[in-house]
């Protein structure tokens, strides 16, 4: 066999192992199976799937980052016509923000490396009722149970949007053991916050949930944006307002331009970042535009929530000098250029206010 | 040959050392994990299928409300989100459903009223006082109302219409407004209906009037909008601000827009964010219909 025969063979040979490599079984993030609910095998998607390799999650990060800038930019548009360009840069940057802290940049995992992993205390709606088996057992006894579920408008919702139908969303965890590769979606931790916006089954079913807005990362930010919308809007139309309520709601996204002895002449000015603050602290988080201001409050009871998101913050708007973008290490993912260059003029943009497009345009066509 | 030996153990190597990295990566990242983590567990308290469970929780719902046994399966399916109001009207009565939301708001705004039904805030704080399943249910309710009854079916005594434009809820509030049109009421009676609004904001405000505006017969449009005027020069900036970025889906003659935009005026000189897009929304509006309304003119 010839030198250049013997390389090919080599080649191949190594091609075939990286091929066989790429279906082979990948080790999953064990530390998200607590945050994770198994769902049907036979559900349909429309979401990237994350997959715990560096090549795979760089795909799926390019593509969360890509449809998520793409409906926070549909969300905000209006703001460019009315020439606004601060607000617009500020609710990009929120729209970058909020899934980084809800859902960690997630949506749905695909594993394999585990048949048939599935937690029936989570996929049963158990969970609602005590973070563990064991808790629960220590709690109910099981007729309890059974009245604490014929009470609870939550399990009522749990059971309407994920157990009903010849095909439910969770489905028992006995229908898939067999199962080598499994699909999960994020959770919180009491089973009621799904997915990457991580909306309440108790406040949002009605249109998002009964729609299957979950079953669908682009419908999934579409609604979650647009509830985030509803709490921005009144906060920068209403800085000026005159009334009681509104001056007290808006205090903390002041920014002093020009300071004089009476307070009623001194000029403010809207700062931004506190906007982004405040509206996920208020509308979204708090379902209150009263609670705008808690992150300013150094007595909040949800204090840690609000510095959490602060870091979040804080690290969207650090992403020039981040490599790669998420919670924590193992699901953090680099993006493609694309993807990336228009996430870092998204961030430019609001730190620098200025209105670049080339990159932010390329990716929403 | 040696040389591709070398090369494949090389490349057994790489492997080996990436899955190494992969594994302690998640290894470090279970570290921060507070419990181990959950494989599949067996629940350890059984109890009956979700079905029977839910059937159990709609028919204590049911009891709380007084539901008589023949509206039963109406009840279920307004508390089945998965079922759309069009859907839902089918093979129904249009009487039944009259009487039957009749009764059944009245004991929902009563019991909304007292403690929201029993909702309480979330673990985590959450709480949203103008979107409880109590809410839900009513607007359905109306909803399904709405999509059953004509003009002239209904008077406005039939339902507590100046309770219901007390909940900040935006589906309420559109069906409340073309419900109330649809009972055809007097001008004292409609005034008295746009008084019991006038405490409501942003887009919430817009979607009612819009819904207002949208049923109304002449005589009707005429007070809407006079009083609409009225009401947003002493309004938020954000409902002038809410009104005018819907505008382009309600069609006013140019006159009535002349009257409505007097409403914003309020915004010019220290309101710049409200002012700009009050503004610019206006200007679009002027030029979609050909109209020759100038704003310096509206608002000198």
């Amino acid at each position: 066999m010839s030198l250049l025969k013997k390389s090919i063979c080599t080649l191949v040979m190594l091609n075939t192992i990286a091929a066989g490599a790429s279906e082979a079984t990948v080790p999953r993030v064990t530390a998200l199976d607590r945050m994770m609910s198994t769902i049907s095998p036979s559900a349909i998607i429309d979401a990237p799937l994350f997959k715990n390799t560096d090549e795979a999650k760089t795909k799926y990060g390019s593509e969360f980052v890509k449809v998520l800038i793409q409906e926070t930019h549909k969300k905000a548009k209006f703001l460019l016509e009315e020439g606004n360009v601060k607000a617009y840069n500020a609710f990009m940057t929120l729209g970058l923000t909020v899934p980084l802290q809800e859902g960690l940049y997630l949506h749905i995992r695909e594993i394999n490396d585990s048949k048939g992993l599935c937690n029936d205390h989570s996929n049963s709606g158990n969970i609602i009722f005590a973070y563990t088996p064991e808790k629960l057992e220590e709690k109910y006894t099981a007729s309890e149970l059974e009245e604490k579920k014929a009470n609870s408008k939550n399990y009522q919702f749990f059971v309407q949007n994920f157990k009903t139908g010849d095909n439910p969303f969770f489905p028992d965890c006995n229908q898939v053991e067999n199962k080598d590769v499994i699909r999960q979606i994020i959770r919180g931790g009491d089973g009621t916050d799904m997915g990457a916006m991580q909306l309440s089954i108790r406040w949002h079913t009605e249109n998002y949930f009964a729609k299957d807005g979950h079953k669908s990362l682009r419908k999934t930010f579409a609604y979650g944006l647009n509830y985030l919308m509803q709490g921005f809007k009144p906060l920068i139309y209403n800085f000026n307002s005159t009334s009681k309520t509104w001056e007290k709601r808006v205090e903390c996204l002041r920014k002093i331009e020009k300071w004089h002895l009476f307070p009623s002449k001194r000029k403010y000015s809207i700062d931004y970042k506190n906007v982004v603050r405040g509206t996920w602290a208020g509308k979204y988080n708090s379902g209150n535009l009263n609670k705008t201001c808690r992150f300013a409050d150094s007595r909040s009871p949800y204090k840690g929530h609000d510095e959490g998101f602060l870091k979040n913050l804080n690290k969207v708007l650090d992403i020039e000098n981040l490599e790669k973008i998420g919670v924590f290490d193992a699901t953090s993912f680099e993006m493609d250029e694309s993807s990336r260059e228009a996430y870092e003029q998204i961030v430019s943009n609001f730190k620098n206010e200025t209105n670049n497009r080339d990159k932010i345009e390329a990716i929403l066509n | 040959m040696k040389k591709n030996i070398f090369v494949f153990i090389i490349g057994i190597s790489a492997c080996i050392a990436i899955f190494y990295l992969l594994y302690s990566t998640d290894k470090s990242i279970d570290q921060r994990s507070m419990t181990s983590p959950t494989k599949e567990k067996d629940t350890p308290t059984k109890v009956s299928s979700e079905d029977d469970i839910i059937k159990k929780q709609i028919h204590t719902l049911a009891t709380n409300l007084e539901i008589p046994p023949d509206a039963d399966k109406l009840f279920n399916d307004l508390n089945n989100y998965r079922i759309e109001i069009s859907d839902l009207k089918k093979n129904l009565n249009k009487d039944f459903v009259k009487k039957y939301v009749k009764t059944q708001s009245k004991k929902i705004i009563t019991c909304l009223k007292k403690d929201y039904c029993g909702t309480k805030p979330d673990a985590d704080g959450y709480f949203d006082e103008f979107s409880t399943p109590g809410h839900i249910l009513l607007s359905r309710q109306l909803r399904l109302l709405n999509a059953m009854l004509e003009d002239g079916d209904l008077s406005p005594d039939e339902l507590d219409f100046s309770e219901l434009v007390k909940f900040e809820n935006k589906n309420i509030l559109e069906s409340s407004a073309e419900l109330f049109i649809k009972s055809n009421p007097s001008e004292s009676e409609l005034g008295t209906f746009l008084d019991n609004s006038s405490h409501l904001e942003g887009s919430k405000k817009q979607a009612f009037y819009f819904k207002l505006i949208g049923s109304a017969n002449q005589s009707q449009r005429e007070i809407l909008i006079s009083n609409l005027s009225e009401d947003l020069k002493n309004s938020t900036p954000y409902s002038v601000v809410a009104f005018f970025q819907k505008i382009s889906s309600l069609q006013l003659n140019e006159e009535e827009l002349l009257v409505i935009s007097r409403g914003g005026c309020q915004l010019k000189g220290e309101n710049e964010v409200s002012w700009n897009s009050f503004s610019f929304n206006f200007k679009k509006y002027v030029a979609e219909n050909s109209f020759s309304l100038l704003i310096d003119e509206v608002c000198p």
